[in-house]
């Protein structure tokens, strides 16, 4: 099956990736048809009107077609993953699957790996709707997915596998890395062996010549650390910005693009992937230190703008080209002040995976990616020096990764771990809260001991004639009082108290150095639906932790 | 319409002689009436090992008539009177004629044998052999060679030495003209085959091919006619120099230290392509297009001349050259030892860049920095 899986997601993403290139020859967006145009007006309104009316197609796709009204990425494979939900509906993900290869066709400035992540959760996905009685089907189904698209994608099989597990499952079972691994062979053959698909990166580097240049690396990595906090924070806040602005979603992408057409008339290398500029920047000389920074402040503004306004598209590649402009730029800042060291090569390649790291989390990954890409034993130590200090500094100052940032600004919080966000997407409603005593307070006092006396509780919960909750109320605070006294009197007062929208782990913490038996679970409008007792949410949290553990340590 | 008649003269007589006689008669009787097959080629040794490898023996085996039509490249030969039935063409004419119009479509399956039953001929053949209008037959490239005596200790051996003043001194000679070289110079470079018209699309990938042109601008030794190359070299004017393979073929005859580095070489080719006024293009031409694109065909063309076969087939089957008695695997540009980093010309990027590239060197040729 994961073979299977394996194939189909290797096609498709090679399919996809044909699609964008046949959409940039034809666009005019790669320069090697644009050196081709003869005529200089046609250059220029393309380069303003391709990536405006592609931002009206990807506004207008998403906005109409898609259910989720947004471009799908790795952080929702990652969400469905790791809280065992479903991911959104299929027709949603095929709507952003095309409007994201309609944005990089256009030459938005977004990256391509994204959504090869999510095409590959999406025939995961739909693997695991088959009823096949595997158990963890769903993640192991996805994760497989995503392994090979990676895989396919950089040629780069183990990287695929590493990333599977590194940023989607996050966990190592026996029982999902057979599969994935299958899976991520299965895209690899499929790439190289049947299509042929040249590798992505081929460098040349013969060794670090000079042992404090890893201390310069390590240097480099701190420095892409802060870069990529920039990165990320300027992209969430770009988000922010588009929902302020008097346009209708629709439009956004629109705005983005024109914005990219505009800086493209001068600066042609902001277009689309930048494959070309990518290799440049292996080349001395290719750029002088103000394009290289100049080229980065942009590639950081439009990627910002182009993810935060709608586009459909990663920032993976756009990290790496951030990273590898940046690396150049440290490099020559080196030649300028005299420190003799190994050649561009390595700091580019350093400084690409180092920006790239701690934007998708993933250090292994990324340094496994120097290894298949290039070969080079000694790059992917180099390279590893880099990414370790940067993902180190950027989880300071940002989060591990810009999707867990994403994905907790939508509630999920993956920072202290998988048992913490499964916990929190689990409510209190969803459990058996049905089994519970309440009296209505023009009862006295005495007739309701009487009652809990005989059903052998300790306490109860007292509603209004409407069913509105008024509090708890427990036998030892009724007995011997005045027969005249009346319940409101003597009710307990800060009791705690849950609402439908109480999650399992806002529950746990509710409830410490809670002593009663049962917590109230009162609506929003005032109405009593239920009682938790203390016991079923224990059991509660035990049935997830489990669950969780069983499937991190299954076998087969 | 002279087929039909003939094959109802053949169904008539089906019925008194039966079938199967009916169907030899009916091919015997087709090929009679039609027995001429007209070529336009190149003239000279080319021709000549054609005529050899090729028509000779493609004459003999079916009894069809080859005459030869001379051409000197273009689209002339293609419109007006005399138009032949096929034409020997070089990929950049062929491509531009097949955008015009000028040639028939083809469908490569049918042009093309499998060497063995079970065969696939999209491996068989180099990367991109099959064209809308064409099947490419014959490669020939353009590379460096090099006075090997000049450089007693070290020899040259990638594209990247051409530019090495330091380590392999002396002068360059060069076509005058923007082709190959900034290829080449961006090769040297470090960037890969596959980007090298990618990257040289862009302003910087130009500024950088110019940058490193620029650094042997004060050794180059400019060279016009084909022959020069050699004879520079043959006369020490020069210690490397660019120039065409089957022409270094010949000069190597006489010049015992002339030797080639192939790596970084830019192939060109050569295709088979039928002219669209021909109309209704009669079936011995598709004939003799199956039987010149044989792997052994190709060989013997290829012993011939250093003109490396399209297909990989056809390697094992070459020999030496007739008189020479040299092996010829050693000078071909589809040898795979000198396929490892070679280029094949992109020549529609060519055709639609050529204002552009020419204008930019006449800059780079006034510019004096």
């Amino acid at each position: 099956m994961a073979c299977g899986l394996g194939a189909v997601v290797s096609l498709a993403a090679i399919a996809f990736v044909e699609c964008v290139d046949w959409l940039n020859h034809v666009l005019l967006i790669s320069p090697r048809t644009r050196i081709q145009v003869q005529s200089p007006w046609l250059l220029t309104a393309a380069t303003i009107l391709v990536p405006t009316l592609g931002g009206v197609l990807v506004g207008w796709l998403l906005q109409k077609w898609s259910s989720a009204k947004r471009p799908l990425g790795p952080p929702d494979s990652i969400r469905a993953v790791q809280l065992r939900s479903d991911l959104p509906d299929a027709k949603s993900g095929m709507v952003s699957t095309l409007a994201a290869a309609i944005s990089l066709g256009c030459g938005a400035s977004v990256g391509q790996y994204g959504p090869m992540v999510y095409l590959g959760s999406l025939c995961g996905g739909l693997v695991a709707k088959l009823n096949l009685q595997i158990p963890n089907l769903q993640s192991i189904a996805i994760a497989s997915g995503v392994a090979a698209a990676i895989s396919t994608a950089f040629n780069a099989p183990i990287a695929g596998l590493i990333f599977a597990h590194e940023v989607i499952l996050r966990h190592y079972s026996l029982q999902a890395f057979a599969p994935t691994t299958v899976a991520a062979a299965t895209g690899y053959v499929v790439a190289n062996v049947i299509f042929e698909r040249p590798a992505i990166f081929l460098v040349q580097f013969p060794g670090v010549e000079y042992s404090y240049e890893f201390g310069l690396f390590a240097l480099l990595g701190v420095a892409c650390a802060v870069l990529a906090t920039v990165f990320m924070r300027l992209t969430l806040s770009m988000v922010k910005v588009g929902q302020r602005l008097p346009f209708p979603p629709l439009y956004r992408p629109a705005l983005a693009g024109l914005l990219v057409g505009l800086v493209a008339l001068g600066l042609p290398d902001v277009l689309g992937m930048g494959t070309e500029v990518l290799r440049f920047a292996t080349i001395e000389g290719a750029f002088t230190n103000s394009e290289l920074a100049l080229l980065v402040f942009s590639k950081i503004f439009l990627t910002a703008v182009c993810v935060g306004f709608g586009f459909a598209g990663g920032v993976f590649s756009p990290a790496l080209l951030i990273g590898i402009l940046f690396g150049a730029l440290f490099w020559s800042l080196l030649e300028m002040a005299g420190v003799p060291n190994s050649g561009l090569a390595v700091y580019a390649i350093c400084g690409m995976m180092a920006l790239t790291s701690p934007v998708i989390g993933a250090p292994l990954t990324t340094i496994l990616i120097v290894f298949e890409l290039t070969h080079n034993y000694h790059l992917t130590v180099a390279a590893m020096v880099a990414v370790v200090f940067a993902n180190l500094l950027a989880f300071r100052l940002f989060g591990r990764s810009l999707f867990d940032v994403q994905l907790e600004s939508k509630g999920v919080n993956l920072a202290s771990g998988r048992d913490r966000a499964m916990l929190e997407n689990c409510k209190v409603v969803d459990r058996p809260i049905d089994d519970y005593l309440a009296f209505d307070a023009s009862l006295s006092a005495a007739e309701i001991v009487q009652y809990l006396v005989e059903k052998g509780h300790a306490e109860t919960a007292i509603t209004d004639c409407e069913g509105q909750y008024l509090g708890m109320l427990r036998i030892q605070d009724a007995i011997g009082k005045p027969k005249d006294a009346t319940v409101e009197d003597l009710l307990f007062e800060d009791w705690p108290q849950f609402d439908e929208s109480t999650t399992i782990w806002q529950a746990m913490m509710q409830v410490e150095g809670f002593v009663g038996e049962a917590v109230p679970v009162v609506c929003k409008n005032g109405r009593l639906v239920g009682m938790m007792t203390e016991a079923n949410l224990i059991v509660a949290y035990l049935e997830i932790v489990h669950e969780l553990r069983n499937e991190e340590n299954a076998a087969v | 319409m002279q087929q039909f008649e003939v094959g109802v003269i053949a169904k008539y007589s089906s019925l008194l002689c039966g079938l199967a006689l009916a169907l030899c008669v009916s091919l015997v009787k087709s090929e009679d009436t039609i027995s001429e097959v007209v070529i336009s080629t190149w003239g000279g040794a080319y021709q000549d090992a054609q005529q050899q490898a090729l028509f000779t023996p493609f004459e003999a085996l079916s009894g069809i008539h080859i005459s030869m039509q001379l051409q000197k490249g273009g689209l002339d030969m293609l419109t007006g009177e005399n138009v032949p039935d096929l034409v020997d063409m070089e990929e950049a004419d062929g491509q531009l004629a097949c955008d015009k119009g000028l040639l028939h479509r083809i469908d490569y399956a049918e042009f093309v044998v499998p060497y063995k039953d079970d065969a696939s001929v999209k491996n068989d053949f180099l990367p991109q052999a099959f064209l809308p209008c064409g099947v490419a037959h014959m490669t020939f490239s353009t590379l460096v060679g090099f006075d090997s005596d000049a450089f007693p200790d070290e020899k040259p051996l990638g594209i990247r030495d051409f530019f090495d003043l330091k380590r392999f001194p002396g002068k360059r000679g060069l076509r005058k003209n923007s082709g190959t070289i900034l290829e080449w110079a961006l090769m040297a470079d470090g960037v890969p085959v596959s980007q090298v018209y990618d990257l040289l699309s862009t302003e910087r990938g130009l500024r950088l091919a110019f940058r490193r042109l620029e650094s042997i601008r004060e050794h180059i030794v400019w060279w016009d006619k084909p022959e020069e190359p050699g004879q520079l070299l043959k006369a020490g004017k020069v210690t490397m120099s660019s120039g065409y393979n089957g022409r270094f073929f010949g000069d190597q005859l006489q010049n015992n230290a002339l030797s080639l580095l192939w790596d970084g070489q830019i192939i060109d080719r050569s295709i088979w392509v039928i002219p669209a006024a021909i109309t209704d293009p009669d079936p011995k031409i598709k004939r003799f297009i199956r039987f010149a694109t044989q792997a052994k065909q190709m060989a013997k063309l290829a012993e011939r001349i250093p003109y490396g076969p399209t297909r990989l087939s056809a390697l094992k089957y070459i020999g030496n050259h007739p008189t020479e008695g040299i092996p010829m695997m050693n000078h071909l540009p589809s040898n795979p030892h000198h396929l490892k980093r070679s280029l094949f010309r992109d020549t529609r990027w060519y055709a639609r860049t050529n204002k552009l590239r020419s204008q930019a060197f006449e800059r780079w040729l006034k510019s004096k920095d």
